[in-house]
């Protein structure tokens, strides 16, 4: 039998949410692939957490189809160093545990909702920047939320993704979900309760609204808005990626794009300047309690 | 201890969820229990135990949710809250808030 060819899977330079269309051909192509494949990062420079969990779903899922997988190291110095330091390649082809470092969290399969994992990502930040126990909190709240939604809705075979960096010179964190299940919109259809949902992008914005749930004879449906509002309070921007749609939730706006290459499963990536807020013990007059 | 006076009904969450407190199927135990004893009982005592749950999903599940079925009043009477952390507290109290909106929403859309 003829030996199978080796598909070299030659990565973008930027490993970016502004690059995601480049990325998804890239994922599509190594999935496609029916042989081995490398993930080639000669060319990266630069590997945010979005395309470290976009590529990390990726390479499960052809680890998944049975394929070899082959990593080549990129040239750039201080990436190499990086994804050294989180043991990307160590991770993800051998499937061991990883050591957690300073300044990143370390790019984690979570195969159930841990909030041990939002305790880390808080902690790290609190390194490096004085954070108030409410601010502490309200992060919490929200990672715990972007990890019950992934496993609630998503239906992945190889779990979630998640990956968090702390930049200290900016003092913003960016922190990405990815899962590669059944994506938004077909979440939304087997449910049989939104059929207007038609398209991704309609998709997206629909489960972002307060009270939209999949979940058969139950309610629900208030994380999603609570992060959205999160990321606006604290200067951010909510990313939803889902299918063909992108959809950029900013402060004072919301900007959709069309992914010409479909991503199977869905990200949640949120770039945040945490403000430090006080005041979370404080009543209200509509308060019941 | 998690029980029953026929006057007072006291619900430990730690006994019901131990440490899992995160998830919404966590949250929907103590939501059956609470609509179990409802209507049985005078007040239910609901011990938080000092836990910091900062979960939205598990909170609105367990708690939040009895807006859709219950009103402002009623939940006051009925309801106690023990020893509850003071940011999951304010959390909750925006999640009723919440709830309380999405029914008058829904009134006034079915109108």
């Amino acid at each position: 039998m003829a030996e199978m060819i080796i598909k070299t899977i030659r990565l973008p330079k930027l490993l970016t949410i502004g690059w995601s269309h480049i990325l998804f051909e890239c994922c599509r192509d190594a999935l496609n692939h029916k042989g081995p494949v490398t993930f080639d990062f000669e060319k990266v420079e630069w590997a945010a957490p979005f395309g470290l969990t976009v590529i990390s779903v990726t390479l499960a899922k052809c680890l998944r189809q049975g394929k070899k997988v082959y990593y080549s190291p990129p040239k750039n110095r201080d990436l190499n160093l990086y994804l050294e330091r989180i043991s990307f390649k160590y991770h993800f082809l051998s499937g061991k545990a990883v050591e957690h470092k300073k300044t990143s969290v370390e790019l984690k399969q979570l195969r159930g909702v841990d909030p041990g994992c939002s305790a880390a990502i808080v902690e790290l930040i609190a390194n490096d920047f004085p954070l108030s126990e409410d601010s502490k909190y309200e992060m919490r709240t929200h990672l715990n939320e972007l990890m019950t939604n992934g496993f609630d809705h998503s239906k992945s075979e190889v779990g979630c993704y998640v990956c968090a960096q702390w930049y200290p010179s900016k003092k913003n964190l960016r922190i990405s979900f990815a899962d590669g299940g059944i994506g938004i919109l077909q979440s939304l259809k087997n449910s049989g309760k939104f059929p207007e949902a038609q398209t991704d992008a309609k998709a997206i914005r629909l489960a972002i609204r307060p009270g939209i749930t999949t979940r058969k004879e139950q309610n629900g449906g208030l994380g999603l808005d609570y992060i959205k509002r999160y990321a606006r309070n604290n200067n951010g921007t909510l990313s939803i990626l889902s299918g063909h749609a992108k959809i950029n939730f900013y402060m004072n706006k919301i900007e959709e794009k069309y992914e010409a290459v479909k991503f199977t499963g869905t990200v949640v990536d949120i770039k945040v300047s945490p403000r430090n807020i006080t005041g979370l013990n404080r009543s209200s007059k509509y308060d019941l309690f | 201890m998690t029980y029953s006076s026929g006057i007072t009904t006291k619900l430990r969450i730690k006994d019901i969820c131990g440490r899992n407190t995160v998830t919404r199927s966590d949250g929907k135990k103590i939501h059956s229990f609470l609509l179990k004893h409802w209507d049985k009982t005078q007040t239910i005592e609901v011990d938080f135990g000092n836990l910091t749950i900062a979960s939205v999903s598990f909170l609105d599940e367990a708690i939040g949710q009895l807006a859709l079925k219950f009103n402002r009043k009623e939940l006051i009477s009925k309801l106690k809250l023990r020893r509850i952390a003071l940011r999951d507290k304010r959390l909750l109290n925006d999640i009723f808030i919440s709830r309380y909106r999405q029914m008058v929403q829904k009134i006034s859309r079915a109108r």
